[in-house]
């Protein structure tokens, strides 16, 4: 009888196209000075005034310059505009702009070209962005180098809502056209636009004529990678270079590979625990002091989240403009927390805790923590975990009627951003009083920041006697980032490569 | 034939148009889509103003008639987030799951079907149990775990092959042996019954009788009628491929459209999920018309039924 000589002939013959294939066309050498970073989707726009979302936004603000920037400290700094000035009660903001900023053809940025910008975002009722102008009542063309923006309501922090706006040139979007230059956008930032192979990567390369410098580096790439566990591989195996928001649990693997490291920042998103006010049992404030009293933020931040969280006392985080160093986080004291609980209507009932399972590090785990905090002190708690796409509409509508879990971090990082958003009556709080009303529209027309402070603290003390929010940590988010790349993570996610440097 | 053939194309026709109704409607219930786009801090009149832009203030039935008019020509409406055609999103990522199904469609199938024939030929107890018993452990194993234990070996160990993208052909490897193997095992185990079924039917007795020799025997009589099943299970799971393999895609980060309907449905984005329900349900469907006209050319049975 006739026999094949190798039963694993199939096998092996794959294995060998495989080497074959590998062989015959080797990965492309890392090119130098050249920086690859994940981001978890796409871009989804390259045309900044038609998209709000973060992940577009790290590409606007490489590409593009607003009037102003946010450092890595919290603090407002000068970008387009070189300086800027506001009347007493912060509704007329002034703004100079600098002469010697180019557009990425050549061509000067103007006076023009920014009013222009905030016009046409103003006139787009279809803009998200539209939203971060609401206040805007009309702009002044004051001189050539000079715009006045008047104010339907005051905002002290004007000159950091600018920062999420990105200048666009006139005429040549005019000329390109919207949809043409949504992909392929001509900015004045440090870095200009190469390619766009969607879903796959935007490829920028530096800008040389910048006025602040040309970058260190001559290319940034940044490349949609859905899957978590593909973006460590992938940093692993050198194709990418920088991985944002590793998951604590990857957090030591990486550590102990070789040619990557970990980089930590503390960020700017606070996670607390928010009620239904107006719902019994959540309206008696003896509960959620119990509750304030029975979580241990020491054992979550420490042991559960490896210490990638710092705990809080307060809703904003030390980055943020509001924040006050004397508030710190309370006490872990179960005995309290019973007495309390004793001293409240609380019978027994079930409690709902709502939470969003796919949203936050380790955000299931914590949740589950916290339940189990409460049930210690007597409380009969019910976890509840949603997709974050159903559960912040939820949030937005003030539907979460009950116990809930969430975590906010102000893009412009200052407080006025949490404090209208929960604090305010009519808001995406459940809890209103008018003395914290009266605080948030005197805090937003302060021009003097030590006064806005003090402003801004007693509302924070406020909340530490009521507790319609109780603060729990600060995320501190870890990147991972290969040893070659010199790049320090910011508080805000932003991915701003304009420092970056990398060693040869 | 012809009767046949147009009965068919109806009935497919109508399958595309209820798909993409009830997607239209059930689209709804997942809620207001203009919360995911606005940022946190905007106001109630930021909302109505946006809803107004995107038309969704209008009552449903009006929604739906004026989307039905333009779905007929072609337009499915502008993506919500990105201000372009829908259905160019999705047309832009099919080349990318093309490439990627075909491959390991066409891997899959023709890796089975070498398996099974040197099975046969060869006669081997031993063989035949041993590549069983790896079909049913490559079936067992989840896909996006198989995707990732590729990843680490061939790319985060030996450094040869990229984990994601697409571009060259090696980018292409990986993902395609993810889905191929799937696919592998299926047919195998599939071609092993059908094999089994027909090497005891009389005109196998009759065909060797006649003196044919082994190949000719199995190539020229017993393959044809083992590909009956096949060609059914083929087509349908070629059709689940071009919908877009998303836990592949995922993994790979591999640009196709799979990824676009997760992306969209996360973000709401009606007109795009809708645009790409009606494209892969359309794909589906023509590749089902395609099975039932090829069953007719390979078994005249059918035709007269």
């Amino acid at each position: 009888m006739k026999r094949i000589p190798s039963r694993r002939r199939p096998a092996a013959l794959m294995a060998a196209a495989l080497v074959a294939l590998a062989l015959a066309a080797p990965l492309p050498a890392e090119a130098q000075r050249q920086i690859v970073v994940a981001q978890s989707s796409d871009a989804l726009n390259l045309d900044p005034s038609i998209d709000t979302s973060p992940i577009s936004l790290n590409l606007f603000q490489n590409i593009f310059d607003g009037l102003t920037e946010i450092a890595a400290d919290g603090s407002v700094q000068p970008k387009l505009a070189t300086s800027w000035e506001s009347n007493a009660d912060s509704t007329e903001w002034s703004f100079t702009i600098r002469t010697d900023a180019l557009w990425h053809d050549g061509t000067p940025v103007t006076i023009d070209d920014v009013i222009w910008t905030y016009e046409k975002i103003l006139a787009d009722e279809g803009s998200p962005v539209r939203a971060y102008l609401t206040r805007v009542e009309s702009i002044e063309r004051v001189s050539d180098d000079t715009l006045r923006f008047h104010l339907s309501r005051p905002f002290a922090p004007w000159p950091r809502q600018l920062t999420l706006v990105s200048i666009m040139p006139e005429a040549t979007y005019t000329e390109m056209g919207a949809e043409a230059f949504n992909q392929a956008p001509v900015g004045s930032g440090p870095f200009r636009f190469v390619s766009w192979v969607r879903d796959d990567a935007i490829t920028l390369e530096a800008n040389p004529d910048y006025w602040g410098g040309a970058p260190q580096i001559d290319r940034v790439i940044f490349r949609p990678v859905p899957a978590e566990a593909t973006r460590a591989a992938a940093l692993l195996s050198g194709e990418l270079d920088i991985v944002p928001l590793l998951p604590p649990a990857l957090v030591p693997r990486i550590e102990a590979a070789a040619g990557v490291g970990v980089q930590t920042v503390e960020s700017n998103r606070v996670l607390y625990i928010g009620f239904d006010t107006n719902l019994p049992p959540y309206d008696d404030a003896n509960l959620r002091r119990a509750i304030d009293h029975a979580i241990n933020r020491e054992a979550i931040t420490e042991r559960l989240l490896r210490g990638l969280g710092v705990p809080m006392g307060q809703m904003v985080a030390e980055v943020t403009f509001g924040f006050d160093p004397a508030i710190g986080p309370t006490a872990f004291d179960p005995d309290r927390a019973r007495e309390l609980l004793a001293e409240s209507s609380y019978d027994g009932e079930e409690l709902t805790f709502l939470y969003p399972n796919n949203r936050y590090a380790f955000g299931t785990e914590v949740a589950q923590a916290m339940a189990g905090m409460m049930e210690d002190i007597g409380l009969n708690v019910r976890l509840e975990g949603m997709e974050y796409s159903a559960y912040f509409p939820l949030w937005l509508r003030n539907q979460l009627n009950s116990i809930h879990m969430f975590a906010f971090g102000p893009s412009i990082m200052d407080a006025a951003l949490p404090l209208g958003s929960l604090f305010a009556s009519n808001s995406r709080g459940y809890w209103s009083d008018p003395r914290v009303d009266e605080l948030i529209d005197a805090q937003l027309a302060e021009a003097d920041p030590a006064a806005r402070q003090a402003l801004i603290s007693q509302i924070w003390q406020l909340n530490s006697e009521y507790l319609p929010y109780v603060p729990i940590y600060t995320e501190v988010q870890a990147y991972g980032v290969r040893d070659r790349v010199n790049w320090s993570p910011r508080p805000d996610e932003r991915l701003l490569f304009r420092d970056a440097t990398v060693n040869d | 034939m012809l009767r046949y053939i147009l009965r068919r194309v109806v009935q497919a026709a109508l399958t595309v148009f209820g798909v993409v109704t009830a997607v239209f409607f059930l689209v709804q219930l997942s809620g207001d889509p203009s919360a995911l786009l606005l940022p946190p801090d905007a106001t109630p009149e930021d909302a109505d103003r946006l809803r107004t832009s995107l038309g969704l203030d209008r009552p449903l039935p009006v929604q739906y008639i004026q989307f039905l008019g333009n779905a007929l020509t072609g337009d499915f409406g502008n993506s919500f987030r990105q201000r372009t055609p829908a259905l160019k999103l999705v047309l832009e990522r099919l080349p990318a799951t093309l490439e990627l199904a075909f491959t390991a469609f066409a891997l899959g199938l023709v890796l089975a079907f070498l398996a099974s024939l040197v099975v046969r030929l060869t006669r081997s107890e031993r063989l035949r149990t041993g590549l069983l018993w790896m079909a049913f452990s490559l079936q067992a194993i989840p896909t996006f775990f198989f995707g990732l234990l590729l990843i680490l070996v061939f790319s985060v160990w030996l450094g040869w092959l990229p984990s994601l993208g697409r571009g060259t052909p090696q980018h292409l490897i990986l993902p395609a042996l993810t889905l191929a193997t799937f696919e592998l095992a299926l047919y195998l185990r599939l071609l092993n019954s059908a094999f089994l079924q027909e090497m005891g039917q009389d005109y196998v007795r009759t065909a060797k009788a006649k003196g044919g020799s082994r190949v000719r025997v199995l190539v020229r009589h017993v393959l044809p009628n083992a590909m009956l099943p096949i060609v059914t299970i083929a087509g349908i799971n070629l059709g689940v491929l071009l919908g877009g393999a998303i836990v592949t895609e995922t993994v790979f980060s591999w640009p196709g459209v799979g990824r676009l309907v997760v992306q969209a449905v996360s973000q709401r984005d009606y007109p795009v999920v809708i645009a790409c329900v009606f494209v892969i349900s359309l794909v589906f469907v023509l590749l089902n018309l395609i099975v039932d006209l090829l069953y007719a050319v390979l078994d005249p049975r059918v035709r007269y039924a």
